[in-house]
């Protein structure tokens, strides 16, 4: 098993840092990571050599952080299930000015980037992760999370939809973009005018 | 400008270079200058989200520690960190152990020569001499002659325009691998072909996730293994493992 220490020692960073982005909860990121460890090692005998040990490691992290976010009480979303309540996330135009220098306005949001990447779905938040920073394709990201690459698709799309909408109301509201408009409300979706000016 | 789910989709899919070749060029195409600008910024956008989402993020020593020591006795006879007062003094020793030993631990521990890097101008790979002027049938050719059960189909044209440059066979412990080398996006990429369960697939099996080592795939009774710097998502999906030269499909070279 010496293998598998070397194995598991040469991905943890990565494995950590999924389990942290992706629980509800962050403390409970050392329980996640230690069960699923365990769980890897005792069925490392039906791994088989020369396969994709990565992703085979974070097939079984995502069912412990889906375990972990069930006994957290809060509401979640199974893994394949879409909101179909959810409507069509319209482009804003205030979302011209987080393009403007999207790196900028997600580093001057600071924390708020982690606050509103936990309001993502579990699903969301694994589709995005796996893609986003691992780099798995479409289709390594459904076998790991045993969904049709369809549905992964859509959550990373409505994923990216919800980030960036949370992140415009907040760079609005802390004035981190300027000469904006007056904030868009969540809650009646309302769009205010904007002059023309503004809008060049 | 409104953007619907699926076309929200589609830029998604285009953005992460999950499109099919045909349905790339096809949405490429219908880009509109505003959107080509929103698709810069979604990729910034993504740049910034990921650095954030990476930062501070790394297994603290000791919950890896404690990790180790949660496992069965034995797992842990192998602890591959120190404590965390001993890096200091660990982090010197290395580095002069590194240092007076570097020839001997290269050669030791270099990864086999199919998993590495080969670079386009490699006289063997391009003077393709077991392959002639490389061509798709002259590949399954080559492959099959070598009782490979395995053979490269016809790529599509657009997002990642790939190329085959050659081919060729060599050894692994005992082992026959085959290289087969593609320029994709101009940059080499290699798809290895290994029999399963051997040595050569433990080897790759340790080295994927590696810099240069990308994804493996089994195919018929062989593992390939795609090398490259260069991400060539689709590279491995042109290999299959049922493919009827005798069939009336057009073989495209």
């Amino acid at each position: 098993m010496d293998d598998f220490v070397a194995l598991i020692d040469k991905h943890r960073d990565e494995f950590f840092r999924y389990i942290l982005r992706t629980a509800w909860d962050s403390n409970v990121a050392e329980d996640v990571f230690q069960s699923a460890v365990l769980a890897a090692y005792e069925n490392y005998h039906k791994f088989t050599p020369g396969t994709n040990f990565r992703a085979w490691v974070y097939r079984i992290i995502t069912n412990k952080c889906f375990v972990a976010n069930r006994n957290t009480a809060r509401t979640f979303d199974p893994l394949d299930k879409i909101d179909e309540s959810l409507i069509a996330i319209g482009e804003r135009r205030e979302y011209g000015y987080v393009l403007d220098d999207a790196e900028a306005v997600i580093e001057q949001c600071g924390d708020e980037m982690f606050r509103a990447f936990r309001r993502l779905s579990t699903a969301e938040r694994s589709c995005i992760m796996l893609r986003g920073i691992e780099r798995f394709s479409y289709q390594e990201i459904a076998e790991i999370l045993e969904m049709p690459v369809g549905t992964v698709m859509t959550h990373l799309s409505r994923g990216r939809a919800k980030l960036r909408h949370d992140l415009t109301d907040y760079a609005l509201e802390s004035g981190i973009i300027k000469n904006a408009p007056r904030l868009l409300s969540k809650k009646t979706d309302v769009i205010s005018p904007r002059t023309e000016e503004a809008n060049s | 400008m409104e953007m619907d789910n699926q076309r929200d989709k589609m830029l998604n899919a285009y953005l992460d270079g999950e499109l099919p070749a045909s349905e790339a060029a096809a949405f490429d195409q219908s880009l509109t200058p505003a959107e080509r600008k929103r698709l810069e910024g979604e990729i910034a956008f993504e740049r910034g989200c990921a650095e954030a989402l990476s930062r501070d993020a790394a297994c603290p020593d000791d919950v890896w520690q404690r990790t180790l020591d949660a496992l069965p006795d034995g797992a842990a006879a192998v602890p591959t960190t120190f404590p965390w007062y001993w890096k200091p003094v660990a982090a010197l020793a290395a580095m002069m152990l590194v240092t007076i030993s570097l020839f001997a631990i290269r050669v030791n521990s270099a990864p086999p020569e199919f998993l590495g890097l080969t670079e386009l101008n490699v006289p063997i790979m391009q003077q393709t001499d077991q392959l002639g002027e490389p061509t798709l049938s002259k590949l399954n050719a080559f492959l099959a002659d070598r009782n490979l059960d395995v053979a490269l189909m016809p790529f599509e044209a657009g997002h990642h325009p790939m190329r085959l440059i050659g081919a060729r066979e060599t050894d692994f412990h005992d082992e026959k691998v085959v290289e087969v080398l593609f320029s994709c996006c101009d940059k080499p990429v290699k798809v290895a072909l290994i029999p399963q369960g051997g040595d050569a697939a433990e080897a790759a099996g340790k080295a994927l996730g590696d810099t240069v080592v990308k994804a493996s795939r089994p195919v018929g009774s062989q593992l390939a293994v795609m090398v490259g710097r260069h991400e060539s998502p689709k590279l491995l999906s042109y290999l299959t493992d049922t493919w009827d030269l005798q069939t009336s499909v057009t073989v495209r070279d």
